[in-house]
């Protein structure tokens, strides 16, 4: 699916639906003691900190599915999944680097996150707002927590 | 009399002492009269068969096996010559130019063809004999009602009566002739050689005769697998009844395995399973099990399990237990699929040299020297399907370079519903082994038509190794693990319990087959699915089921579509002619990304190419009530001679929510018909053995109802063409496939690839 014709279907598949990303939950920075590559994008960023968000989301939009299914954004990058509670609403994701008072989150077009790249996901970006996505507050900043390794992102 | 006390009484009287009486068989121009003849100068020679009919020879003789042995009478020496590839050998093989009678000489075949064996007395006169060569042909198989009536069968299933067939036509010299057939344990020539006693498995042999006329099956016994998975077996026609494999005899089972007998491959094996669940670290979750009498069984093969994405590496326990109790170690791990294919891949191939490298840690050590890291299988679900084949790839290319095992130790790839994310240059088997297990009723990666992504026969048609399918009508995509969501589409949904029974068994298959040589329990693939339904499949069960030898494999092809795209030429260069409908090759796509009918779109449906750069491509006709069409090629003359192999193969598909399928309305059969070069046609209708399934009638994506094309590999025996025929296998002109009523569907539309002679 091309750039325009996914604006044109996400334009639709919003007009007037709530957006299925409701708010974010709490945010809360780390430091990494040790930087580990993101394999959530195409380019494998290195992560040497950033922020562990609490997303509410629509519990449907939530379950994982095989084929080809909407990459969840945080501003133009997808978002690295931690964890998530479906019937809770609840997905637990990490943005790498700063975050400033507002972001956008929201679904994106099907494709897997690995293989987005940053001109992707500025593209994406640039879709979801020209479709109408709000950037969301961001809770206030909980103080940084030093983390080990990647492996002591999953304790957050 | 054994041979023995026939050659201690001087006189050699043939092998058939209540139906011999010497014959003269011919003589040589010069002769006096015939009724002087034997009196006089020719040579007496004894046989069993009548006068005037020529001695079938079987090639492949080994030692006095598969000879035929001749009484040479009088006194004196005798100048021995032979046209056509034949000879005459002596009691240790040596071949003979001369002979001194009285003495027990054996004719053998050293190919096909006809000729003479004259046995000369040095008086301008001789004895002749006639003879003709032809390649062994299978012994048993099933009786069927359509033509020929015979199905020659290398495969049973356990409990299954094995039926001796012995064609008349083929053996006319016997017509008469008493026997005892026996089914035996299989054994090689060398144990053969050894020991030839016949001891069959069910004790006394059965007796029988080769009446004029028709085939008549003979019921031999219904052998079984005892415990095993497969077991093995030869039969043989002792046609002296002398109670040893030797000349005269026939035999199914000759330097190859008779026929083989599967067992129950979705009950539990023989052996207890024990299991432990261990972690290297993030992404390094394991499940094992193991058979628990694992030492005394010596190092093991690892099936390695990779679940799709939102599974769980412990929802695999039906399959992990199952595997281990027919004696495999096997892992599942935590498969990291949600960033991707490339994400899943590695922790495939991470998660297999961690276990290699620390088998101390199943078990308290259980595992220790007891894993053939040489011997790999790799299954994946879903993303982990596509993400086991990925990772092959990347081990091929040298992308990733493990510690403890390397790319050829991946003996083999088993992908269940699988999705296809990456370009096929990346998600290629290449030559492994490679199994597709799917649903009809996937609600996740579907099969359909709307997207590249979820038609997981591009990667069966990628890969080039040998491949085999089953698309499950009605089995769902998380009803192969134990607890995702059920997402299923469609009706007369099987559910986990039973889709899960078919799983085990078409893994369980495959596995033995690729990581412990069991070869024969591809014949459940091999084999359509209606003339072969593996033990203890529910009688509604329905599988469409695929095979396709490696392309190395030196298969014949006639057409494969590959190359040629006019619809009258053959890929091979031959000429194709078809009085169907509609007749069009072409790439197997579905261009409109819909499922409802349109004659813009004649390859609806088709799902084996989804992208440009796919390279599948086949052929697709129809035909109304009322017509009798046929699809024929010209044989090439580099394959007019097919005796190097032993089956026609072709996939054929009913195309699904075309106008003609559906007014035809249910699984359809059709006729093959071989033409020889003299013109001699003999044709094997399929519909009592192989049945091409309806559609699964499946909801969605356009009107109508149906859902992917499901082509299903039909291979037909060659030597069942020659029953009650003459036709000469080593002279082919054509292959003609027949359709309409007379062939088991009155109307219909079809899709056609790989129509090729295989083994």
């Amino acid at each position: 699916m091309n750039w325009f014709a996914f604006v044109l279907l996400l334009q639709a598949a919003t007009a007037g639906e709530p957006s299925p990303v409701r708010g974010i939950l709490s945010a809360t920075p780390f430091s990494l003691g040790a930087a580990y590559r993101s394999d959530w994008s195409a380019e494998h960023p290195e992560v040497r900190g950033g922020t562990v968000l609490v997303v509410d989301v629509d519990p449907a939009w939530l379950v994982l599915r095989n084929g080809p299914q909407p990459v969840l954004y945080v501003g133009a990058s997808p978002a690295e999944v931690l964890r998530r509670d479906v019937e809770a609403g609840r997905i637990v994701v990490v943005v790498p680097g700063p975050l400033g008072r507002e972001v956008a989150v929201y679904f994106g077009a099907e494709t897997l996150p690995e293989t987005v790249t940053a001109a992707e996901g500025e593209r994406q970006l640039a879709a979801a707002l020209a479709a109408g996505t709000v950037p969301l507050p961001v809770p206030a900043i909980a103080p940084t927590r030093l983390v080990i390794d990647r492996a002591g992102l999953d304790g957050l | 009399m054994s041979r023995r006390d026939r050659a201690t009484i001087g006189r050699v009287v043939g092998l058939h002492s209540r139906v011999l009486a010497p014959l003269l068989l011919g003589s040589l121009l010069g002769c006096p009269p015939p009724e002087d003849s034997a009196t006089v100068c020719a040579p007496e020679v004894e046989t069993y068969a009548p006068e005037g009919v020529p001695i079938t020879l079987e090639t492949g003789a080994v030692g006095l096996v598969r000879t035929h042995a001749v009484g040479l009478g009088g006194s004196g020496r005798l100048v021995v010559s032979a046209s056509g590839p034949f000879e005459v050998v002596n009691a240790a093989g040596e071949a003979l130019t001369e002979v001194e009678a009285p003495a027990e000489v054996y004719l053998r075949a050293t190919g096909r063809g006809e000729g003479r064996v004259i046995f000369s007395a040095g008086k301008g006169c001789g004895t002749v004999v006639d003879v003709r060569g032809v390649a062994p042909a299978p012994l048993v198989g099933r009786p069927r009602t359509l033509s020929p009536g015979w199905q020659s069968a290398t495969s049973f299933l356990d409990g299954e009566a094995v039926m001796l067939g012995l064609d008349p036509a083929r053996y006319p010299d016997r017509i008469g002739l008493p026997f005892d057939a026996f089914l035996v344990a299989h054994r090689s020539a060398e144990a053969w050689a050894a020991d030839a006693e016949l001891v069959g498995v069910a004790g006394t042999p059965v007796e029988g005769v080769i009446e004029e006329g028709e085939l008549i099956p003979l019921e031999l016994g219904a052998p079984s697998a005892g415990e095993a998975a497969l077991a093995e077996y030869d039969v043989v026609v002792d046609q002296d009844r002398d109670g040893l494999l030797g000349p005269d005899d026939l035999i199914q089972g000759f330097g190859a395995v008779g026929f083989s007998v599967i067992g129950d491959l979705t009950a539990p094996g023989p052996h207890v399973v024990e299991t432990d669940d261990v972690s290297g670290g993030r992404f390094l979750g394991e499940r094992v099990w193991w058979p628990a009498d694992l030492a005394a069984l010596g190092p093991r093969p690892l099936v390695v399990i990779s679940h799709g994405n939102g599974h769980e590496y412990i929802w695999y326990d039906y399959l992990g237990e199952h595997l281990a109790s027919w004696g495999f170690v096997v892992m599942a791990h935590e498969n990291n699929t949600e960033p991707g294919i490339e994400t899943a891949s590695t922790t495939t191939l991470t998660n297999t040299d961690w276990l290699l490298g620390h088998l101390d840690e199943p078990g308290g050590g259980a595992l220790v020297g007891l894993v053939d890291s040489t011997r790999i299988a790799w299954i994946g679900h879903s993303r982990g399907g596509e993400g086991v084949v990925r990772a092959l790839d990347r081990l091929v290319d040298g992308e990733f370079v493990p510690d403890n095992y390397a790319a050829e130790d991946i003996r083999g790839l088993a992908s269940i519903a699988p999705t296809v994310f990456l370009p096929l240059e990346q998600s290629d088997p290449h030559d492994r082994p490679y199994l597709l297990l799917a649903g009809t009723a996937d609600g996740d990666v579907t099969g359909g038509v709307d997207s590249p992504i979820v038609q997981f026969f591009r990667i069966w048609e990628k890969g080039t190794g040998p491949k085999a399918a089953a698309y499950v009508h009605g089995a769902s995509h998380n009803d192969f693990n134990c607890c995702g969501m059920q997402e299923g589409q469609g009706p007369s949904l099987i559910g986990r319990e039973e889709a899960q029974v078919v799983a085990r068994a078409y893994l369980l298959a495959t596995a033995r087959a690729w990581l412990d040589g069991e070869d024969a329990l591809l014949d459940l693939f091999r084999n359509e699915y209606s003339g072969f339904v593996p033990l203890s499949f529910a009688s509604t069960d329905l599988v469409a089921t695929g095979w396709r030898n490696a392309a190395t494999a030196g298969d014949g092809v006639l057409d494969d579509f590959q190359a040629e795209p006019d619809t009258d030429v053959s890929s091979a260069g031959t000429a194709v002619e078809c009085t169907a409908d509609g007749l069009l090759e072409d790439q197997l796509r579905d261009r409109d990304k819909e499922l409802g009918w349109s004659d813009d779109d004649p390859m609806n449906a088709m799902t084996h190419n989804g992208v440009p750069g796919d390279e599948a491509r086949g052929t697709v006709f129809s035909w109304s009530e009322g017509s009798a069409p046929f699809w024929a090629v010209e044989v090439p003359e580099t394959l007019a001679d097919s005796t190097g192999w032993t089956t026609l193969s072709l996939s054929v598909a009913q195309r699904s929510r075309h106008p003609e399928t559906d007014n035809w309305g249910g699984a359809m059969g059709f006729g093959v018909t071989l033409v020889d070069e003299a013109g001699v046609e003999s044709t094997v209708d399929v519909a009592d053995h192989a049945l091409v399934p309806f559609p699964y009638p499946r909801l969605g994506s356009g009107t109508g109802r149906g859902w992917a094309n499901e082509f299903v590999t039909v291979r037909v025996n060659l030597a069942d063409f020659t029953v009650g025929s003459a036709l000469d296998l080593g002279r082919l002109a054509e292959v003609r496939l027949e359709f309409g009523e007379a062939h088991g569907a009155a109307s219909g539309a079809v899709g056609l690839d790989s129509v090729e002679f295989a083994r």
